[in-house]
């Protein structure tokens, strides 16, 4: 045998990672050859003197550190995690049929208040708002198709009923709502379009609070600089109305405030 | 032959081995099985990658990281009984990854012996204990010229006493690859070290 080839076997017996066959073999030539013996006391020498090598103690603070360090992973999921949970949170909050119901019933009611509103302002100012303001498609009665009674919601039942006089004779109207001075109806109206915006308002401001952390800061502070102008024209509308509850362009202010608001806040929930 | 020496010592006498169920409630969230196991593979973990990065602090924050990444990933544990060479292979990740992170910022991760861990103060210190400082130092500074491959499997095979097999899986190299770096790697530190063992034979 080559003494100095077998020294990796060699090694390998002393560190027991031989097998069985050879290792019997190498045994026997080892009992006979001073060489290889010599280079097993060299191994177990440099052995002894590795296994003084002294291990690294962790300091006190290490299992506090790293205690610390999993309970704030715990208590706030990594980046990644918190981007995809947020997404889908935001994404399956948005498709939950209670929530898509209940937004989708705001905007409709939205709509047919804000709708109602402005008919009545107008019918009461005498067509001014027609010529004064650009008029939305929806709040014109003449060129907003007459809705299917059976499909209109229950709850606005006024105002809709509002929306389909126009350009047809007058319905049959129960006896309270005919009690009713324009100027009751349009509080009324403009009573339940304020409730309305703020519901779906709530909706969208739930759905941004879930989607602040993705959004760039630049985004929300414009966004929140837009937000309080728009609740100061809000609250300067409210105070004109207080002082005069007939003024039309008070109430028309309050109204595309809202509509503003809502639609700066959509733009931010889908952004 | 003495084979049975090397193979007993180290880590069966340094370490009592985990109760069983240990991973298994760590694996459930229980704090106090996560501190049995660090205080079990604390010492390892962190001298294991003191080795690598020849850092005390270093390797502290990457022992840190190594247990976190840990207790992050165990429930993707499958096989308990892998449990060290599973901790042992984050520990070699994590190492691997600071110091590709370290090349790419350009910052030198120390290979030479610290300022920290040399001898300040020889003359108060017996003779003897003294020689093994200073043997001690001359195997931190053989270990640190070895290749990174090289000083892997040295530490895991020699002061760790892991099988060829639990190399390889820690290190994802072939049993090939490891026997020539680790008979590589023995034959460096030989011959570092050669001139104390003679002084001290």
């Amino acid at each position: 045998m080559n003494c100095e080839r077998m020294q990796p076997e060699l090694e390998e017996l002393f560190y027991g990672e031989l097998d069985a066959r050879r290792a019997l073999e190498l045994r026997a030539h080892l009992s006979g050859c001073e060489e290889c013996r010599g280079f097993e006391a060299a191994l177990a020498r440099e052995m002894e003197v590795y296994s003084r090598y002294p291990e690294v103690e962790p300091s006190a603070a290490m299992w506090d550190a790293i205690r610390e360090r999993i309970h704030t992973e715990e208590s706030t999921p990594s980046p990644e995690y918190r981007s995809r949970w947020s997404f889908s949170l935001l994404a399956g909050w948005l498709l939950q049929p209670a929530v898509l119901r209940q937004a989708a019933g705001a905007l409709a009611l939205i709509v047919l208040s804000v709708s109602a509103t402005i008919y009545f302002t107008s019918r009461r100012d005498g067509g001014n708002l027609r010529t004064g303001v650009q008029p939305s498609p929806v709040a014109d009665p003449a060129s907003t198709p007459a809705p299917d009674p059976v499909q209109v919601p229950a709850p606005d039942a006024a105002g809709t009923s509002a929306l389909l006089a126009a350009g047809r004779p007058a319905p049959v109207r129960p006896a309270k709502a005919k009690q009713l001075t324009d100027d009751e109806m349009i509080r009324v109206q403009v009573g339940r379009a304020e409730r309305e915006y703020a519901g779906a308002i709530r909706l969208l401001d739930r759905a941004i609070a879930e989607r602040k952390q993705q959004l760039d800061a630049g985004v929300i502070a414009q966004y929140e600089s837009s937000l309080a102008l728009i609740d100061d024209s809000i609250a300067k509308s409210r105070r004109a109305m207080r002082q005069d509850p007939g003024d039309p362009a008070a109430r028309q202010f309050l109204l595309a405030a809202y509509a503003r608001k809502v639609e700066l806040m959509q733009e931010i929930a889908l952004r | 032959m003495s084979s049975g020496t090397a193979t007993a010592g180290r880590k069966g006498m340094a370490f009592g081995e985990l109760a069983p169920g240990v991973v298994a409630r760590a694996k459930d969230g229980d704090e106090e099985a996560f501190h049995l196991i660090f205080n079990r593979y604390g010492r390892p973990i962190l001298s294991f990658i003191n080795h690598l990065v020849q850092d005390r602090d270093l390797a502290e924050d990457l022992a840190q990281e190594t247990f976190v990444r840990a207790h992050r990933n165990l429930k993707a544990l499958r096989e308990e009984a892998r449990f060290s060479t599973w901790l042992f292979g984050i520990a070699r990740n994590v190492v691997y990854e600071a110091s590709r992170q370290a090349r790419r910022d350009e910052k030198h991760i120390p290979l030479d012996t610290p300022e920290s861990q040399r001898l300040e103060s020889k003359d108060l210190l017996p003779e003897g204990m003294m020689r093994d400082r200073e043997l001690n130092e001359a195997i931190s500074r053989a270990l640190a010229t070895l290749d990174d491959d090289k000083r892997t499997v040295f530490s895991l095979k020699i002061f760790h006493e892991k099988s060829y097999e639990e190399i390889s899986e820690i290190t994802g190299y072939s049993i090939g690859k490891l026997k020539t770096d680790l008979h590589r790697a023995r034959a460096e530190m030989r011959r570092r070290i050669a001139p104390y063992l003679a002084e001290r034979a």
